[in-house]
């Protein structure tokens, strides 16, 4: 099994420890993932916010050097996976916007049949590995460890095609699979704001403190996440919403690719456990007994 | 929404809809009737949203309230996205363009999932959006998005450093200092780039850039 792998900006920069995790996680299961070269940002929530057309070629030049490798897209970031798509849909489903790609394509000499398929690393290792292959690799089962699977908004709506749109259990099954305890999580796909936090900063906050909020309330030890903005917006900010919100929220925001490592036996120091805000590394030691 | 609030009432969201309420009741806001001049509509505007947004029946809306229902933000918004859908049908186009509204939306897609009659909002959001270039009012998000696409066409990828630096010259310079702390906090963990990757292939991506207006002009 090979994929084209798109990591996307933000796991070259504020999620690289997604990106660390999920590369080793990868190889420790014989899967491989294959950096298309030369790829560029997505464009995520702003080109289209700025530029309809020009938000569906920037992200099938991507698209298009993957289907020149002749692999599927892999992609782990919720927003750059509903990029992805959207622009491989409409070039699929809308007759005049796809003949204006082919045209704007052919002047940069791109070729791009829209055939490629676009997946959800989260969607690759349940579906395509599948949990029994998970199962009989669990080295050091997280016994016990309470967490509340937190899948964000992008990864199920609006194009599912691998997970129910607002309660999706992949990442459920995924968790239990490893030894967590999985607890209910209402706030499961409701939205944590994305990039609104750079502009409307106390409106975000609030949406986030309702996330942290269920998460205590279940007696969550952990949120885990499979995007790196939600990841970002919960962890990074998180003590500035117990400064705005007077709370005490001490609450691990870690990705499932770094805990599902922590189980199958990869080297903690390769999951990039260091690099979450919010201490997350001495409670993976806790379950599964690595000191490093 | 002119209604200001401190931090503290901010925080109870009772005191909060309590006011947003009081303020929708006042003349001129949200839930009065009036009259609206015919000449002031513009007919062609809903076709112009459909275009944009790849939806074929925006007629289709029932008024449900589904997607307001659903919407994180739409106590927040100026009109709420049930509202809006209805102004564009009717073809207000000033005032569609003018509202607050598509720029509170975060792209969770909730209202698009759960609209029964199968319109994607959240391409209307974007779509209003686009309409409003050229003539977009100093909107903090409008700015965001701006220095956004200047950032891509720049390098080819995003660098968060210097969106922030961009958005920061365009709106409130001081507004900068205020990431310090976190943006120290970032770095030490490895999570901050202080210099940008760049695509190599960047004068394919800036090509593309200007290749959309003559393509989207023979669209319209």
């Amino acid at each position: 099994m090979n994929f084209a792998y798109y990591p996307g900006c933000s796991l070259h920069a504020s999620g690289r420890e997604y990106d660390e995790s999920t590369r080793a996680v990868f190889e420790a299961l014989g899967v491989g993932l294959q950096e298309i070269d030369d790829w560029n940002c997505c464009g995520t929530t702003a080109l289209p916010s700025t530029n309809y057309l020009f938000s569906l070629l920037v992200p099938a030049r991507n698209l298009a050097l993957a289907e020149q490798k002749g692999q599927d897209v892999a992609v782990a970031c919720n927003s750059c996976y509903v990029s992805l798509r959207r622009a491989k849909t409409v070039y699929e489903g809308n007759p005049v916007w796809r003949s204006k790609m082919e045209q704007a394509l052919a002047k940069i000499k791109t070729n791009f049949s829209g055939k490629v398929q676009v997946r959800h690393v989260l969607d690759i290792v349940v579906n395509e590995i599948g949990l029994e292959r998970i199962s009989a690799n669990v080295k050091r089962p997280l016994q016990g460890l309470k967490v509340v699977p937190y899948y964000g908004c992008q990864i199920a709506r609006p194009l599912n095609e691998f997970a129910h749109p607002e309660l999706p259990t992949e990442m459920d099954r995924l968790l239990k699979t490893l030894g967590a305890k999985v607890l209910r999580y209402d706030h499961k796909t409701k939205c944590c704001g994305g990039s609104h936090i750079t502009t409307k900063e106390a409106d975000t906050l609030g949406l986030n403190q309702e996330l942290l909020d269920e998460a205590q309330m279940r007696g969550a030890e952990a949120i885990v996440v499979s995007c790196p903005l939600c990841q970002l917006n919960l962890d990074a900010y998180q003590e500035k919403i117990n400064q705005r919100f007077n709370t005490n929220y001490q609450i691990p925001v870690i990705y499932f690719t770094q805990l599902l490592g922590a189980a199958i036996g990869v080297p903690l120091k390769k999951l990039g456990l260091n690099r979450n805000l919010v201490p997350a590394k001495r409670l993976v030691q806790k379950y599964i007994g690595e000191v490093i | 929404m002119a209604v200001e609030m401190s931090a503290q009432e901010e925080v109870s969201g009772e005191i909060m809809v309590n006011q947003v309420m009081a303020a929708q009741r006042e003349p001129g806001t949200t839930g009065e009737m009036r009259v609206i001049d015919e000449e002031s509509l513009d007919p062609e505007f809903m076709r112009l949203v459909e275009v944009f947004s790849g939806n074929e029946h925006i007629n289709a809306c029932i008024q449900c309230g589904t997607c307001s229902g659903s919407c994180a933000f739409s106590y927040k918004m100026q009109h709420t996205p049930r509202k809006l859908m209805a102004m564009i049908r009717a073809g207000m186009r000033e005032e569609v363009l003018e509202s607050d509204t598509f720029w509170y939306c975060t792209s969770c897609y909730y209202c698009s999932v759960r609209c029964p009659r199968g319109i994607n909002l959240t391409e209307v959001m974007y779509a209003l959006r686009h309409l409003t270039v050229g003539k977009r009012k100093n909107h903090e998000a409008a700015a965001f998005y701006d220095c956004f696409n200047s950032v891509l066409r720049s390098y080819g990828r995003l660098y968060e450093s210097g969106l922030l630096v961009r958005l920061a010259l365009k709106t409130d310079p001081m507004s900068l200092v205020a990431y310090g702390p976190l943006g120290v906090k970032m770095f030490l963990k490895g999570k901050l780039n202080l210099l940008p990757e760049r695509v190599r292939a960047l004068d394919d991506i800036r090509k593309l850039y200007d290749l959309v207006g003559e393509l989207e002009e023979e669209t319209v």
